[in-house]
């Protein structure tokens, strides 16, 4: 099982009726197709507007998704193409990147460099995102530390990170639940999510 | 001295509760295995505390990864969203067949289509063309010595063959029956087809 194959069993429950199962995608990818969309819409009220459509477009058209690509390159096309119907839409002009250019673009990293379009409330707030996890990545264990950064930034398997730190899988999924949790909590106030809210 | 037992059952549900979210988290980086996860991706949907422990765990990956995606983080979109799915109706679709099962079904309607072709046309003109099930059996029954004395005649000139047939008496009143019908006799190079191609004709008139 991969994560692309996680993210498959969420989808068939939504095509079995679950809507949830469709709320924990949205939770998942939001703020990706918020960042992917700033970089083509300078408006952020046009820009959550368009997530929104995105999504809610993605949900309607998803009887037809058969797995064939990872979700998140389907819904980045659906995003896309939203974003391009808005600006035919709105004739509004040229947006500060072509929606061309970033849709040739490899999904990863590259496509996630700050933009023109970044206010300075977003250079703000990832800045103090930037901050608060270099600050709860110091505070963890070396052990926890390792498993977490091995896993989120190399993409390494758990059998990989298994191997490079001589210790059990089990330790392994250990660690980096522990991490998570450890991260999260450092997280929470700053972006204004309790453990008792639903967003 | 006892254990308090509504303590231990608490304390094994906290356990529980723990390990739970250590699947969910092992899940999440798609590293549980299929039998486990069916029943953890139920648990997930069903359980509002797993819901935001999975929520904050993506938030820390995007976080991890780039701050710029984190600092994107919007509970207002995401209530937004929730609240538009409450209008949309439920998807009840039909699941949609995987590529392999596609492949199959195009193979199987391949070959159904080949055996109807088969049918319809080949099975006709062999019946036309080749010797009556009877004739064949009986020739196979023929002795020895006598299927070699045949082999002999066979092999004889076409002259031959043709003087020994016994000649047919020829009715003079058939000659024009005969000769409308001749399409329909054995001697063509497609005579089962005939048929087929004289409606075709006639259908154009």
């Amino acid at each position: 099982m991969s994560e692309r194959d996680a993210d498959l069993q969420l989808v068939r429950r939504v095509q079995h009726g679950d809507k949830r199962a469709f709320e924990m995608l949205v939770a998942k990818y939001q703020r990706r197709i918020s960042r992917l969309l700033s970089r083509m819409i300078r408006d952020p009220a046009d820009i959550e507007d368009v997530a929104q459509e995105a999504f809610i477009k993605a949900y309607r058209a998803l009887p037809n998704f058969r797995g064939e690509s990872a979700f998140y390159t389907w819904l980045y096309r659906i995003a896309i193409n939203t974003a391009k119907n808005h600006f035919a839409a709105q004739a509004r002009r040229a947006p500060t990147v072509a929606a061309g250019d970033v849709e040739d673009q490899e999904i990863g990293e590259e496509s996630l460099r700050l933009s023109d379009s970044a206010t300075p409330d977003s250079l703000y707030q990832s800045k103090q995102v930037g901050l608060a996890v270099n600050r709860a990545i110091e505070q963890l264990p070396e052990d926890l530390r390792t498993a977490i950064v091995l896993r989120e930034l190399e993409g390494l398997s758990y059998d990989e990170i298994a191997a490079a730190m001589n210790c059990p899988v089990g330790t392994v999924r250990s660690r980096i639940f522990r991490a998570r949790e450890a991260i999260a909590q450092e997280l929470r106030p700053l972006l204004g999510t309790r453990e008792d809210e639903r967003w | 001295m006892k254990a308090d037992p509504k303590s231990e059952s608490s304390s094994m549900a906290a356990e529980d509760a723990q390990s739970q979210a250590e699947r969910l988290s092992a899940w999440l980086d798609g590293e549980l295995d299929e039998a486990a996860a069916g029943p953890l991706v139920r648990q997930l949907l069903s359980t509002e505390p797993l819901q935001r422990k999975y929520r904050s765990w993506c938030l820390v990956g995007d976080a991890l990864r780039s701050q710029e995606v984190a600092a994107k983080h919007s509970p207002e979109l995401c209530g937004r969203i929730y609240r538009a799915l409450q209008d949309e109706p439920a998807l009840l679709a039909p699941r949609a067949l995987g590529p392999r099962v596609r492949y199959q079904l195009a193979s199987g309607v391949a070959v159904a289509a080949a055996m109807v072709v088969l049918v319809v046309v080949a099975v006709p003109l062999l019946r036309s063309t080749g010797a009556p099930a009877g004739l064949v059996a009986e020739k196979a029954a023929v002795p020895t010595a006598v299927r070699s004395e045949l082999a002999t005649r066979e092999a004889g000139s076409l002259g031959a063959v043709a003087a020994e047939e016994t000649p047919t008496e020829r009715i003079p009143r058939l000659d024009p029956y005969l000769q409308a019908h001749r399409d329909f006799t054995a001697e063509g190079v497609m005579p089962a087809a005939a048929i087929y191609l004289r409606s075709g004709s006639e259908s154009d008139r």
